[in-house]
């Protein structure tokens, strides 16, 4: 005989408040789960900008991020000038910028400070990249002014960042002269040029020299030239190679975050569930007596009260994606570890993720519903009846 | 039948059915007893949640009122130059002042991270005889003489350290006074390439709870002349300083007054209360507390869910209990107050499981997840909290399954098959 599935949905109905309520704590999990996987992929795809390959960076040997690597003016001005693996342009230039950086105390517009990125940038540095940084408002600073121009997230996160606006890097003030949109990591900085903010910070070294390379360059090959050239001490890597090690701290907090969570609430949730389904199955005792009767096997009872709880769990998945998905899109900031500066992102909910919580969510009425489709299917025909 | 109750109802007012009450709570073992493992792992991960959250802004709570930290007004990551302390040391008002800078090295294994500080070596000691006691020092000194003796080596050898007693106590590092320390540096690199090298002076516990007590400071001056010399690469720098100050109210006044003397550089720099300091570090964490706080009351829900859920099933069953006790003479209201006794039980039962699960528990985050997770720390407070929320949850949850009965009457709910 077929499963009988119109019975099993139409139970759902006639119990609604407890389907709602055991629907509910699974939904939570979900939403749960959900966000906090959004939070992550929306950080992960800052570090992922287009064409990062073909863009590399100069650090000092040893140093993990450009907060703590330091270059010599010298020797950034040799490796622009000199080394053939950069790319030129039509008038032979290179594309190959020297940058600083620093995280910077800023007011947040809500009160607070945060560590703000703060980079030192020359002309170079918004060409060289394949998907290069637009402007959205004012222009971009003189490259000889004390003028700055704010990443767009800013504008409405920190104090002193609109068009306009003043900010004071220690004793020297700087004007706000532009907004500009970057997708990646760099899209919530500020940027000035390079040899005025080193000036105004009292400060002797660049961080990194980032350039476009030409094209089918071997990153180790370079590196053990580096290595041999007494006037440099440089370590050469790709930028995504760079950009994946810098989202580690975060990234990996946010993702055992989620296992963690999900674990635990999932067993709170599948501890519901159980207890909804063997109220169900204790209550239609009698109707499970009659399927038997009329030649139902216990393996279709036991299929059929587990549909039951899956139908629960799926459609507690789909009122957890309904409660998250407000969310998408919405910006937000947080620390990233590795350079203990404050970033903005926010939560990019994906296919992959409403997937994985409508497999999870399925799964865990699966897993609630064993055990009381068990108990039911192996009533014998004869009691369940006699009641 | 119902004559009778209604003459009985006349004559005598029926007291609350105390023995049923607690019947009930084991009428159905497992149902209740799945609600209370369900209300267990909730509540634990309240606790847990709400400890991670509070853990993070401990550092103000644990501040001084009397310490002022003189920072660069432009960043965390600007050094002040060294020839600051001795101008601000003349302010009035200032007690003792020290530099304080940051080593960030690790010892064998990045993963054995714990901070340390390159303290001066005259004054350290000094400035924090009210935030924790120097329990062992040199010769195997303990007691009230320890801290002379440790001051005494601290300001004597140029390698010394003085560790929190965690640094002593755990396994993975057991530092004994005496002991040479290897460091490896993640800022200061040394010429050759190795490690610096620290001996333990003495070791200090905490007396606020929440002080740090895996925590190194060692002399800013071995950093500095090593530098100087050529040893090891960076810069001569203070850091931020740390000012003790003699009266609490005058911390406003002194700390404009030190900002105003480095107002025209080289660096500008910004005087705060340590507190103000220590909240600095929790905004830059960002939204993380937000983050965790919507997660709780996410959890919230779900427990507040399940309990419920376990009411409403167990008020089902219970249509045709609350037609007897009327027909005998009980008011209807007392069904609805024994669904809330076993709401309330069922509840408490479960918060004080997990509230005990996430008190055993703490040992073990600490040990496991103690440099990630700060200050974790199942405090009273969060008892009390997690009590109480497992009561409101429970009354609440008793109420929902057992407004109904008040609409019943005897004859209606004896007719329902439950």
């Amino acid at each position: 005989m077929a499963l009988p599935t119109g019975y099993t949905t139409r139970n759902l109905v006639r119990r609604r408040a407890q389907v709602a309520f055991t629907a509910l704590g699974i939904g939570l999990t979900t939403a749960v789960l959900c966000g906090v996987l959004s939070l992550r992929n929306g950080f992960e795809q800052l570090f992922k900008p287009l064409g990062a390959d073909e863009v590399a960076v100069y650090l000092r040997p040893g140093s993990t991020s450009e907060g703590e690597s330091g270059i010599p003016r010298e020797s950034a001005r040799i490796i622009i000038k000199e080394r053939p693996e950069i790319l030129r342009d039509a008038e032979g230039r290179p594309l190959a910028a020297a940058e600083c950086f620093l995280a910077l105390y800023m007011e947040k517009l809500e009160g607070g400070l945060v560590n703000a990125p703060l980079r030192g940038i020359e002309s170079a540095s918004l060409e060289l990249h394949p998907d290069p940084p637009r402007l959205l408002e004012g222009r971009w600073p003189n490259w000889d002014s004390d003028e700055v121009v704010v990443g767009r997230p800013l504008v409405n996160r920190m104090k002193n960042c609109a068009l306009g606006d003043t900010l004071r890097l220690n004793t020297t003030p700087f004007k706000v002269v532009g907004v500009y949109e970057f997708d990646s990591a760099q899209g919530s900085e500020i940027w000035g040029p390079v040899d005025r903010m080193l000036e105004a910070l009292d400060r002797p070294a660049y961080s990194r020299v980032i350039a476009r390379m030409q094209d089918g360059v071997d990153y180790d090959l370079i590196n053990e030239e580096l290595e041999e050239d007494p006037r440099l001490s440089f370590e050469i890597s790709s930028q995504s190679e760079y950009l994946s090690k810098q989202t580690t701290g975060l990234s990996g907090a946010l993702l055992g975050l989620s296992i963690f969570l999900t674990l635990i609430m999932g067993s709170a949730a599948v501890i519901g569930t159980m207890n909804t389904m063997l109220a169900t199955v204790s209550a239609r005792n009698h109707e499970i007596g009659i399927l038997l009767a009329i030649g139902y096997s216990r393996r279709e009872v036991f299929l059929s009260f587990l549909l039951e709880s899956a139908q629960v769990g799926l459609l507690g998945g789909l009122l957890g994606l309904c409660l998250v998905a407000p969310f998408h899109g919405i910006e937000t900031g947080a620390a990233n570890f590795n350079t203990f500066t404050d970033i903005s992102f926010s939560f990019q909910l994906s296919p992959t993720i409403a997937l994985t919580a409508l497999a999870l969510s399925f799964g865990l009425g699966l897993v609630g519903g064993a055990i009381p489709a068990w108990v039911a299917s192996s009533r014998s025909a004869v009691d369940a009846l006699r009641r | 039948m119902i004559a009778a109750a209604s003459s009985l109802k006349g004559r005598r007012k029926l007291s609350f059915p105390l023995r049923l009450a607690f019947r009930h709570i084991f009428a159905n073992k497992t149902r209740n007893g799945l609600t209370i493992l369900a209300i267990t792992i909730a509540v634990f991960l309240l606790c847990f949640l709400l400890a991670v959250v509070r853990g993070i802004d401990a550092g103000v709570r644990s501040a001084s009122s009397t310490r002022l930290v003189t920072q660069s007004a432009v960043s965390l990551f600007v050094s002040l130059p060294m020839s600051y302390r001795p101008k601000i040391d003349a302010q009035d008002g200032v007690a003792i002042a020290s530099e304080f800078q940051w080593f960030g090295g690790y010892y064998q294994d990045p993963s054995n991270f714990f901070p340390q500080f390159a303290v001066n070596k005259d004054r350290f000691v000094d400035m924090y005889v009210n935030d924790f006691e120097i329990i062992e020092g040199p010769n195997g000194i303990t007691g009230p003489g320890a801290r002379e003796a440790v001051k005494k080596a601290f300001a004597t050898e140029k390698r010394a350290a003085i560790i929190g007693i965690g640094l002593r106590d755990e396994e993975k590092y057991d530092f004994k006074i005496g002991d040479t320390v290897p460091i490896i540096p993640a800022i200061y690199q040394r010429a050759d390439g190795g490690a610096w090298e620290f001996v333990v002076v003495g070791v200090f516990r905490p007396l606020k709870a929440r002080i740090p007590d895996r925590i190194m400071y060692f002399r800013s001056d071995y950093l500095n002349d090593s530098i100087e010399v050529g040893e090891a690469f960076g810069e001569v720098s203070a850091g931020v300083y740390y000012v003790n100050i003699d009266n609490s109210n005058q911390s406003e006044v002194i700390a404009t007054e030190i900002d105003q003397e480095f107002l025209n550089g080289p660096q500008r720099t910004q005087t705060v209360t340590e507190a103000a300091f220590a909240s600095f570090f929790v905004s830059a964490i960002g939204n993380l507390p937000l983050f965790l706080g919507t997660v709780g009351g996410a959890v919230l829900f779900s427990i507040f869910f399940s309990v419920v859920n376990a009411m409403l099933i167990a008020g089902r069953q219970r249509l045709n209990e609350a037609g007897i006790l009327q027909s005998l003479g009980f008011p209807p209201i007392t069904s609805t107050f024994l669904l809330i006794f076993e709401g309330l039980a069922v509840a408490l039962i479960g918060g004080a499981f997990g509230l005990a699960l996430a008190i055993g528990t703490q040992d073990l985050v600490v040990l496991n997840f103690g440099d990630s997770i700060r200050n974790y720390e199942i405090d009273p407070g969060l008892m009390g909290l997690a009590i109480g929320t497992s009561a409101v949850l429970g009354i609440t949850a008793g109420l929902c399954a057992g407004i109904p009965f008040l609409r019943y009457r005897p004859t209606e709910a004896l007719r329902s098959i439950g």
